[in-house]
Formats: C-alpha cells, structure tokens, sequence
C-alpha cells in the first residue's frame, strides 16, 4: 500500500514539473514561432513577385522587420472561398495552412483561397499571387503562382513545400522547371484554357510546359490542382471584371 | 581521469552507437541527405542525451522501479519537445526540414538505450560524459553518411558546390533511404573487418 502511494506520488510529482515546464515554454517561445511561421509565407508571397529577399542558398537576406515592412508597402491580401467569391471579414494572417492546402475530399475544393495583390512602387502596376495546393505523388505540395495585371500571363511560380521524391518529383521546385511557366497564357480569347504539362519533350504551346523526365505521376498531380485552382481565381478576377 | 576520458572516446568508434550496436538507424537514413540537417540533428540529439541522461541520473534512487521506463520516457519526451519548440523559434528554416524526425527523437533507441545502460547505474557526471561521448558517436556516423550521400548525390557539401554539374550528374540513389542504408551498411561492414579487429577477437 505504502509502495502504491510512494509510485502514484511520483509519478504525479514528474508529470506536473514536466507540464508545467513545457506550457512555461510554450508561452515564452510562441510569439517567435508564430512570427517565424508568418515571416516564411510573406517571403515566399515576395518571392514569387520576384522581390530578392534571399541569396542564392536560400538563406533570407532580409531582417524580419525589413520583411514586414517590405509586405505591408507592397502588398494587399484578400481572402476568397471556394466559389471565387472576396470574404471581407477573413484576413489572410488569420487563415491557417491546412485551410487553404487541404482540399475537401469529394469537392476537390479547399476551404478558402488567399489572393495576393502587389503593387511596384515605381511603375504602379499591379502583379497577382493565387495559392496552388493539392495532391502530388506522394505528398501535398504548396505554392504561388504570380500573374500579370491582365490576370492570364503567369510571372512566376514557386512550390514551397512538398515531399516528393528527391531528384525526381523534388525537382519541380528546381528554377529549370519554374522557369518554363513564365509567359505562359492561362486564357485565349478570354476563356479560361486547360492548362497542360505535357510529356517531356512534346511540343508546347502558350497553354502547356514541359515536363520533367522521371516524375509523371508529380506532374500529374501539379496539372490537376492547378486547373481546379485557377478555375476559382478565375472566377473571382471575371466577377470583379463584371463589376467594373 | 583516463577512465573518464574513456566513457567519452569509447563510443566514438569501439563501441559506437549506430555501427556496432547498430541503434538511431532510422534516423540515420532519413535526415542525411544534406550535412547541413545532419549537423542539426546531431546536436538535437547530443542535447538531449545529455540532458536526459543527467536527469535520470540524478533521480536514480528516487525512480520506483516499477514505472521506471515511463518515467524515463516522460524525461525524454519533455526534453524532445523542448528541442523541437527551441528549434522552431531560433532556426526555423532548418526545422522545416528536419520536420517529423526530432519528434522522432523520443523512439532513438539511443537515448532510452543509455538511461537504461548507464545513467540508471551511474553518478550525474559520468552519465553526462557517457551522454556526450554516444551523442558525439551518433555525430561522427551521420555527418559521414551525410557528406557522402550529398556529396555523391547532389555534388555539393554544405550547400557549397564540389562536383560541378557541368560534368557530373547526381546520383539519385544517394539521396533515397537505400543509399543510407548501403553506405551504413558498408560502414559497419568496414569498421567490424578492419577497424575493431581486436575486439571481434576478444568476442
């Protein structure tokens, strides 16, 4: 009996410093973690805008103030759902990661779509980042994808987390890959096109990129969700075009 | 003195935790595709088997000996987690990429493996000296395989290019699990034929 009292004793006494211990922790540390966590979506909305905010290693070159100013100047966020319609209430900083990379899934949709507007600061015209999520091989891989101010010609796009296969699906964050993107039409005549990332080596065309040798099935998935996920953007830039 | 110089040399090499008692292999594979992670993930690991070892040293006659292992692994569970959350506030970006694997610290059999071995037998001190010497054995073995696999894989050592893509291609084998586990596998291969031929004999 006296054993008992002495275990449960003890065992008490090491789950309350260990818990105390952690929340102790947990508090001090949140606010850096939650600002790092924020900082690393703000520099990849910069970088696919084409702003340097890191050197070529990907190290950022940029203090976390420098970032957030950066971000505030530059850029405005607005937050849509799945049916491309701008929810004023939502914020972008407020939304969290799996909301807007998990799609539903019998819909295919996510619950709420990000939209980033940049302005240059010296020729004023505007540039555009949507969120492409869904599906690869193996894993859910996350991007931006920028558009011009037409809101069709795509300036740039970056994949920030995945977890294919190194050296084969890995490869479409790779600059070689990115790179085909640019210039490329997401519309002709103003109807939105089937976007195509064709077998490497076929003949593209304004609508389709080359693939990457090796990881079909990753571009399979990077084709999917890049048309559900355009459709819905689409649908926000036709309605706002309606209203002006 | 010497005594105390060997609990910190002996698993260096001898008796190394991932080559000869072929523990933390897991791990091993999954975070040595690139030095730089390695290099994060050993002084995760060196942290908290310091820490836990001590601990648990220093509560070896108190532990009941019935829930001895849950306590172990409440101490080093904590400890992991605090590593996690340091990690995630100070080095974010790596963090990123060691992702599941320094919660995975808490199944290294290495760590629970020495509370159990040593600092339950053994004074505070030593059991630090016997934390760090394994800790620095886990070191030795993953920055190796890691140096190889990103040097093999990617030609480049710590992010800095060596073997220029003009004229070598990577190996992609080098950088999936299998080429971890070939390279680990030769390691112990040669360490056990031409390294601690003397031990085998005495064995």
């Amino acid at each position: 009996m006296r054993d008992q009292a002495k275990i449960i004793g003890f065992a008490t006494a090491v789950c309350l410093v260990c818990s105390i211990l952690l929340a102790l922790v947990s508090t001090a540390l949140g606010p850096r973690q939650a600002r790092n966590k924020a900082n690393d979506v703000k520099s990849k909305v910069l970088q696919v805008f084409g702003v340097q905010v890191t050197d070529a290693s990907g190290k950022p070159c940029v203090s976390p103030e420098e970032l957030d100013t950066l971000f505030k100047q530059r850029i405005t966020g607005l937050v849509l759902d799945s049916t491309g319609k701008h929810l004023p209430e939502k914020a972008v900083a407020d939304l969290n990661p799996r909301e807007i990379s998990e799609p539903d899934k019998t819909s295919g949709l996510k619950p709420f779509y990000p939209l980033y507007i940049y302005e240059d600061p010296e020729t004023q015209t505007r540039q555009y980042a949507i969120h492409v999520s869904g599906k690869g091989l193996w894993s859910t891989v996350k991007g931006f994808m920028a558009l011009k101010a037409d809101q069709s010609t795509i300036a740039g796009i970056v994949f920030y987390e995945h977890q294919e296969t190194p050296g084969l699906g890995g490869e479409i964050e790779k600059p070689f890959f990115l790179n085909r993107f640019k210039g490329k039409q997401l519309h002709a005549d103003g109807t939105l096109q089937a976007f195509r990332i064709t077998k490497p080596g076929a003949q593209t065309d304004m609508h389709s990129v080359d693939g990457i040798t090796a990881a079909t099935m990753t571009c399979r998935g990077v084709e999917n969700f890049l048309n559900t996920d355009f459709a819905v953007y689409d649908q926000y830039f036709k309605n706002q075009k309606a209203v002006n | 003195m010497a005594k105390l110089r060997k609990i910190v040399s002996d698993p260096l090499a001898d008796n190394n935790p991932v080559t000869w008692q072929v523990l933390g292999v897991c791990s091993a594979l999954a975070v040595t595709t690139k030095v730089s992670t390695a290099v994060v993930m050993s002084l995760a690991l060196t942290a908290v088997l310091c820490c836990s070892n001590v601990v648990i040293s220093m509560l070896r006659k108190m532990i009941p000996n019935k829930i001895r292992m849950i306590v172990e692994l409440c101490v080093i569970a904590t400890l992991v987690i605090l590593a996690d959350q340091i990690l995630r506030a100070y080095v974010y970006e790596t963090s990123k990429q060691l992702s599941v694997f320094v919660g995975l610290i808490i199944t290294n059999c290495i760590v629970m493996g020495r509370a159990e071995a040593y600092a339950l037998q053994n004074p505070p001190f030593k059991s630090l000296l016997d934390g760090l010497g394994n800790g620095l054995g886990y070191s030795i073995v993953l920055i190796a395989v890691a140096s190889l696999r990103e040097l093999l894989g990617s030609g480049t050592w710590f992010g800095l290019t060596i073997l220029s893509e003009s004229w070598y291609t990577g190996n992609t084998l080098m950088l999936l699990p299998p080429g971890a586990f070939v390279i680990i596998g030769l390691l112990i291969w040669g360490q056990r034929t031409f390294v601690s031929k003397t031990l085998r004999e005495e064995d």
